[in-house]
């Protein structure tokens, strides 16, 4: 028998436990069946026996032996039992037999009842005996069967192998192209539905998700689950996305959505429903519940969300905000449009005790500082450079509090405001904007004073500043649009750019139409300079984040295509990619076809853009595929090779070609050419330039599409340490700020120590980000070692003022908010990406990629853009009035209960406190007592508590 | 019905005012200014995304009753920017930027000159020679004049100041220094000690400070009743007994002489790990000479004790001596530990050390309970408006004028009569002079002081303040001065052929 050899063979190299039993099996084919039956007990032996005769009646004409025997046989192989190591007596006895069963089987004559029955016992004898070779014959003695038993019925490894089968049959029907709606594949997907099924009823959530997920139907799962194993099937689905390839990875989001929703787990549902980006399925959430208290709940989450609040209209293109506003009433449009949160924000700090405004010396405690710097005598003598660091640490320290002490709240003069330079003014006018942040009715009044100032930079910077002040607040006065519309055509270039970018950040992730009416003629329009142009794309891709808005997409394609060359090769046209980038953020294969139209563009900024729209659509999502491709993007050494190529041809350009890879001012290159050759020259030198900053985009990109996920983030960390080892300066500049990007907010100490390696790097732009990203992993952390990790730089930095004033930025972040508020664009348990948040991180790191031409120049206003990821990293709970209510909760490390059995524990080392309190980037809260109930799923932000009916006070007992 | 109930926010307050819309909206904004007291001028009303211009119509906007008006503007006064400028250092020209700095000029070199230019740094650092040459009358040329004119040009300019007719008088006085290199490359290096040497005797014709107001500087022709001594008598020389014993002949009485002395010279020996063991190393001499009672060759022990401890103790490191074999002068690399704080007494004839004694022990006993109060300063938290440290810091000065006037009166009563003697026998480093390079023809002089020798100290600095500013040195490498850190000062104790301490300039302690 050659299909007997084989199947030993194989089973040989496949299953060493069951190797001996196998051999013992060869013995009983090969010769003496005796010799084997000694050793057996007497049980066995009589067993067998019974069995042997069994089979031996089915080989009889006796067509009415056949229904006992089968029966028989049937019961003797569901009654045993075994331990989990060694299969079953019955199966192991009626092995031998199997090829003749098989036989049996084929020309059977017994009735259709009968022959059932004899399929489904050779369905799980073929179990023990189901090779490659053979096919999936559990499966298809299974089909053949007309009423087969529940599969459940012949216990769980029957099941498991079953499913097994069932996918990889049904994987290999698709391979050969078999139709989906044939009848086979129904039967299929039937056979997974009823797996599926009892899967579900026996604690293999895990197994039942993955063998619908292989026949296709995840979306039967909704009405197969129940009450009680929804949110373990949830939460599996939720943690596989991360790894599904598009577009299952869409089916499972929203089935998991749909799951949510039908067993009336709303919050989870909405949370779900704004990761998918679904204007359809908010509504639908939004307006399921008819508990009031549920929908506020719903209202804190889409604020904190910033998802567009028109898509809870019927149709978004034709509804204003308002409109729908007016249509909800008043208390749920205050949770909706976060005007509460300044309230709250400001009652947390006071809780924490942390209320009162921190000076300069307060962050720096430079007499903590190695002494060296301290010897630097600065006798009352104001270093502009140093001023306008202590301007952002200042605004960032004091976020929101709104009683900081240099520029709320000090006389007219005594303002801080003048103690910067030019330029430095606008920041330091904007920094109002950053310490009011939130509180629209107190902070326009301050702002307005300094629209009547003289200086043209301050107000620039108050406009932005009133911008700046409604980053996720809306109100119905619409201030931002009222003061900044009308400034948006003003003459003065500073004016404009304050209003442009004002609105970006007021209005960042509303899709409202009204900005784009006002922004979007300023991008076409080609007599512009390409600063302005630039920045009203990207203040129309905060606007219209993730929205994949063709027009806007349509009129940036344009600009770029018709716009002259030395326009885009402009250093600010990357600002105009990333506008058309954002629009895509998080939308996958949405994007694809901006990509085609991009690789038709054949200026440079064309392949910048292209990288940016790639990695921004694939955000977040850990696809390894686009980490691949950015990685390939990197391995390329642009300069050498032009170098080496260029070097005989002209000496003189190996020198502009040399300077090129130590990192020297960018900027420097576009200056008014002085002959013929110089002009080559440069246009060569540009061309090198542009193309090698794409690198640092793709850079950018691997952490922005692996930030998404531990595992894919780890890795990355792998891939930047080659890189930066092998990277060409542009490469190696732009790691250390995806290093900041992968672990914003979150101070893991490995992480720590490279980027305090990469701070002493002898090309100061390595240094300079990395010191900066150090500021972003702990922004708002207080973290004392990153502290004194960066005192002692700037003490090491004394006399570098760029990079001492990037550790004093980076001083101020470590500290922002007094170390109340969070960078991290992920919330909801880590579970949502916020859009506006990404975006803003990533248009200050875009800056950084050329420091020097941007923060570390006249642009150092860039830095607010983080204003747009900065939240309150508070847990406050609320009573049903929406007052706060402070009770006992635990927090503590969250731990990874996906797949786990049984109720495991969600955080690990946890301590008790009192709400409202802080919670780290990793950390996750519980409620310490039963007397309430959460109305959201996920304990963060504002979380509004209803009591439990069925709590009973312990002292009534007593 | 024209008239509606609108709301009005101004900040976090809201008004109830009724709006008349058949009036124009600058009658409104009148009656908005009236509730709010925000000038119509400067006022912003807003509703609904839009501004309400003066000259705009009501049909634009549409209110409905109950609508919120946002109204902006203050009522106070508008910040102003102060009424002078701030400069900003990035703005500064060098000039003003060292003005402003306070930073002390350096000195050009003018070929192989540095070791005259650390030298002269170090001199500056010398405030009493400052004012008795600001003194001096002569107008002739001679080396004492133009160090006048030096350090008086040096004060005047921001930019590294060039030494010129100094240096052209130097050489004519001492011709050693116009030698040239052997290569024929310019002047040689010369030595910075035979320079100070040099420098210092010729300054014997400056008059020095009369002793009745000390500070004050008596003419020589003025009349006093005392002769007065020469400046460097006064500040710069001490007085050393010695004592010649011979070892051959026991019975041989001891001679005794008084020499005057510039400098301490510190030997370094294979077994010199300390400056203090290198001194005493050099007071204490066998040296061979004919004996008088013996007639012939006898070794003499020389032992030499300092009998007069100027204000100014200059101690020298005998790094450089001449080697036969190689017929060069070769530096000795050896590292030898300096301190900051200088105790002198072990130096001293017994006469001179009974005499400091007194002071000297009431000196320490001050320093312990300064740092005790300093640590006990320090614990004391300090109330929001600074007012605990204030009067912390009052009670420090107090305490510490107190203790001054004690110790005043605790100095040998001649010693006080005598200008310009240490009354305490204990010194501070002030500054030093370092050598760089492996020989004494080549490498490279540095000059190095105290801040505070060079620009006092602000007076209304708090105690501690003026403590932690003891602590900042400057690097005078010619033209370049920049700041250091006392640590870096520490370092220069030698072992290799970094900068090593050469000529070290001890101030006596002062009794504040």
């Amino acid at each position: 028998m050659p299909i007997k050899e084989e199947s030993t063979i194989v089973v040989h190299s496949e299953d060493p436990v069951k190797k001996k039993e196998k051999e013992k099996e060869k013995l009983v084919d090969g010769k003496d069946d005796k010799a084997e039956g000694e050793d057996l007990s007497e049980e066995d032996l009589q067993l067998r026996n019974e069995l042997e005769m069994l089979v031996e009646r089915l080989r009889e004409p006796d067509h009415s032996l056949y229904r006992p025997a089968l029966e028989t046989m049937r019961v003797l192989i569901r009654t045993s039992t075994s331990s989990m190591t060694s299969v079953p007596k019955p199966l192991k006895f009626l092995r031998p037999h199997y090829p003749e069963l098989q036989e049996l089987y084929e020309k059977f004559p017994g009735s259709v009842e009968d022959k059932g029955l004899f399929a489904d016992i050779l369905s799980v004898l073929s179990m023990t005996y189901s090779t490659p070779l053979a096919g999936h014959t559990t499966l298809s003695y299974r089909l053949d069967s007309p009423h087969p038993s529940a599969p459940g019925d012949w216990g769980h490894e029957y099941v498991l192998h079953l499913a097994s089968e069932l996918g990889t049959e049904y994987s290999s029907q698709v391979e050969k192209g078999t139709s989906v709606s044939s009848p086979e594949m129904q039967k299929l997907v039937e056979l997974a539905e009823e797996c599926a099924k009892w899967f579900l009823g026996h604690n293999a959530e895990a197994d039942a998700v993955d063998l619908l997920s292989e026949c296709e139907c995840v979306e039967k799962l909704v009405h197969l689950v129940d009450n009680v194993n929804y949110a373990r099937v949830g939460r599996y689905m939720v943690s596989c996305v991360n790894l599904l390839i598009p577009p299952d990875d869409i089916a499972f989001l929203r089935t998991a959505h749909d799951i949510y929703f039908r067993q009336a787990r709303f919050p989870d549902a909405m949370a779900l429903a704004v990761r998918l980006n679904d204007a359809n399925l908010v509504r639908s959430v939004f307006n399921a519940p008819a508990n009031v208290h549920m929908k506020q709940q719903l209202a804190f989450i889409i604020a904190r969300s910033q998802i567009p609040i028109v898509w809870l209209a019927e149709n978004p293109e034709e509804t204003t905000t308002d409109e729908v506003l007016s249509a909800l009433p008043d208390d749920l449009v205050a949770c909706l449009t976060n005007t509460t949160l300044t309230n709250h924000f400001k009652a947390f700090g006071k809780e924490l005790g942390v209320t009162d405004p921190r000076s300069l010396e307060d962050i720096y405690k430079s007499h903590l500082e190695p002494s060296s710097a301290r010897s630097v005598p600065a006798q009352g003598v104001d270093s502009a450079r140093q001023n306008l660091a202590g301007t952002f640490v200042n605004a960032f320290v004091n976020v929101g509090f709104g009683n900081e002490k240099m520029m709320v709240d000090v006389e007219g003069g005594q303002s801080w405001i003048y103690k910067n330079k030019d330029h430095g003014m606008m920041s330091a006018a904007a920094s109002l904007g950053a310490s009011l942040l939130w509180d629209t009715e107190v902070g326009l009044t301050h702002i307005d004073k300094y629209t009547y100032s003289n200086e043209e930079y301050i107000k620039a910077g108050a406009f932005m500043a009133m911008g700046i002040l409604h980053t996720s607040v809306r109100t119905e006065i619409d201030a931002p649009l009222a003061l900044l519309s009308e400034q948006i055509e003003n003459k003065s270039v500073p004016l404009r750019t304050g209003a442009i970018v004002g609105l970006g950040f007021a209005y960042a992730s509303t899709h409202r139409a009204d900005i784009m009416a006002l922004l979007l003629p300023l991008v076409a329009d080609e007599t512009l300079t390409m600063s302005l142009a630039a920045l009203a794309a990207l203040s129309l891709g905060f606007v219209f984040v993730g929205s994949c808005n063709g027009e806007i997409a349509g009129t940036i394609l344009q600009t770029m295509m018709e716009r002259d060359a030395a326009q885009l090769t402009d250093k600010w046209a990357r600002f105009m990619a990333l506008g058309l980038a954002l629009l895509y953020l998080g939308r996958q294969e949405a994007a694809d076809a901006t990509i085609e139209t991009l690789r038709a563009i054949e200026h440079s900024l064309a392949k910048q853009a292209q990288i940016l729209v790639d990695i921004c659509a694939y955000a977040g999502t850990s696809n390894v595929l686009k980490v691949q491709q950015m990685l390939h993007y990197c391995t390329d050494h642009i300069t050498k090779e032009d170098k080496k190529e260029e070097a005989p041809a002209e000496p003189a350009q190996e020198e502009g070609a040399a300077t090129q890879p130590n990192g020297t001012n960018e900027t420097a290159a576009p200056s008014a050419p002085a002959d013929g050759t110089a002009t080559e020259e440069k246009k060569e030198e540009e061309k090198k330039e542009d193309d090698d900053t794409f690198q640092a985009f793709a850079v950018l990109g691997i952490a922005l599409v692996a930030m998404g996920e531990d595992v894919g983030a780890e890795m990355s960390l792998r891939t930047f340490n080659h890189l930066m080892h092998y990277g060409e300066p542009i490469i190696r500049k732009a790691i250390p700020l995806a290093l900041g990007l992968l672990s914003t907010s979150n101070p893991q100490l490995p992480l720590l120590d490279t980027l305090s390696k990469y701070s002493h790097d002898s090309d100061l732009d390595v240094a300079a980000n990395a010191i900066f990203a150090m500021g972003l992993i702990g922004a708002g952390t207080n973290n004392a070692r990153l502290a004194q990790m960066l005192r002692q730089l700037a003490g090491y930095y004394g006399k570098e003022p760029d990079c001492l004033f990037v550790t004093r930025v980076a001083q101020g972040l470590v500290h922002a908010g007094k170390g109340t508020v969070t960078l991290n664009p992920f919330y909801q348990d880590r579970g949502l990406m916020s859009l506006p948040a990404v975006a803003g991180i990533l248009a200050t790191l875009i800056a950084f990629t050329d420091a020097k031409a941007f923060v570390l120049d006249k642009s150092h206003w860039m830095l607010y853009y983080l204003i747009l990821a900065m939240y309150p990293r508070f847990f406050i709970t609320l009573d049903e009035e929406l007052n706060p209510l402070p009770i006992t909760v635990r927090v503590g490390q969250a731990v990874d209960v996906v797949g786990q059995a049984g109720k495991p524990r969600t955080i690990s080392g946890f301590q008790t406190y009192q709400t409202p309190v802080r919670l780290a980037t990793a950390e996750r809260a519980e409620l310490a007592t039963e007397e309430y109930l959460p109305y959201a799923s996920v304990l963060e932000g504002l979380v509004i508590l209803e009591k439990n009916p069925g709590w009973e006070d312990e002292k009534m007992d007593l | 019905m024209t008239s509606l109930f609108v709301t009005v926010k101004h900040g976090p307050t809201a008004h109830s005012l009724s709006l008349d819309t058949s009036q124009s909206p600058m009658a409104f904004k009148l009656l908005v200014s009236g509730t709010t007291g925000v000038p119509v001028e400067r006022m912003k009303l807003m509703l609904r995304g839009k501004v309400v211009k003066d000259d705009s119509s009501w049909d634009e906007f549409k209110p409905k009753a109950d609508q919120t008006f946002m109204v902006l503007g203050s009522a106070t006064e508008l910040p102003k920017p102060p009424d002078q400028p701030v400069v900003f250092l990035e703005d500064m020209s060098d000039h003003q930027l060292a003005d402003a700095l306070r930073m002390p000029v350096g000195l050009v070199n003018m070929g192989n000159t540095c070791y005259m230019n650390s030298t002269l740094q170090l001199l500056r650092s010398v405030p009493e020679l400052q004012t008795a040459l600001a003194a001096y009358p002569n107008q002739q040329l001679d080396l004492t004049g133009a160090l006048r004119d030096v350090y008086a040009g040096m004060g005047q300019t921001t930019d590294p100041f060039s030494p010129f007719v100094f240096l052209t008088l130097l050489r004519q006085v001492n011709p050693q220094f116009a030698e040239m290199t052997r290569t024929g490359g310019g002047y040689a290096q010369q030595d910075a000690d035979e320079c100070w040497q040099q420098i210092v005797t010729s300054l014997n014709n400056l008059p020095g400070i009369h002793p009745a107001h000390r500070g004050d500087v008596e003419m020589d022709d003025a009349g006093s009743s005392a002769p007065v001594r020469h400046f460097t008598e006064q500040f710069l020389m001490g007085e050393m007994s010695k004592t010649l014993t011979c070892d051959d002949a026991p019975d041989e009485p001891p001679t005794h002489s008084k020499e005057r002395i510039f400098k301490l010279d510190c030997n370094i020996s294979i077994n010199t790990n300390f400056m203090m063991s290198g001194i005493l190393d050099s007071l204490d001499q066998k040296i061979t000479k004919n004996s008088s009672s013996l007639g012939q060759e006898a070794t003499y022990t020389e032992k030499s004790r300092v009998s007069r401890l100027p204000e100014y103790l200059t101690v020298h490191m005998v790094r450089f001596y001449w080697r036969r074999d190689i017929s060069k002068k070769a530096k000795i690399m050896r590292k030898v530990k300096f301190p900051f704080d200088f105790d002198a007494s072990e130096l001293l004839t017994p006469d001179l050390a009974k005499r400091l004694q007194p002071i000297q022990g009431r000196i320490r006993e001050i320093k312990k309970e300064r740092d005790e109060r300093r640590k006990v300063r320090r614990k004391t938290k300090d109330s929001a408006d600074g007012s605990v440290k204030k009067e912390e810091g009052e009670k420090e000065k107090l305490a510490r004028q107190e203790e001054a006037a004690e110790l005043e009166k605790l100095v040998d009563p001649g010693l006080r009569e005598d200008v310009g003697a240490s009354v305490t026998g204990l010194y501070e480093l002030i500054a030093l002079v370092t050598h760089k390079g492996a020989s004494a023809d080549s490498g490279h002089y540095i000059g190095w002081a105290r801040k505070d020798s060079i620009t006092p100290l602000s007076v209304t600095a708090s105690i501690d303040e003026q403590e932690t500013a003891r602590d900042v040195w400057y690097k005078f490498d010619d033209d370049k001065v920049s700041p250091v850190d006392k640590d870096k000062i520490a370092l220069l104790d030698g072992g290799g052929e970094d900068s090593t301490a050469y000529i070290l300039l001890y101030r006596s302690k002062r009794l504040d």
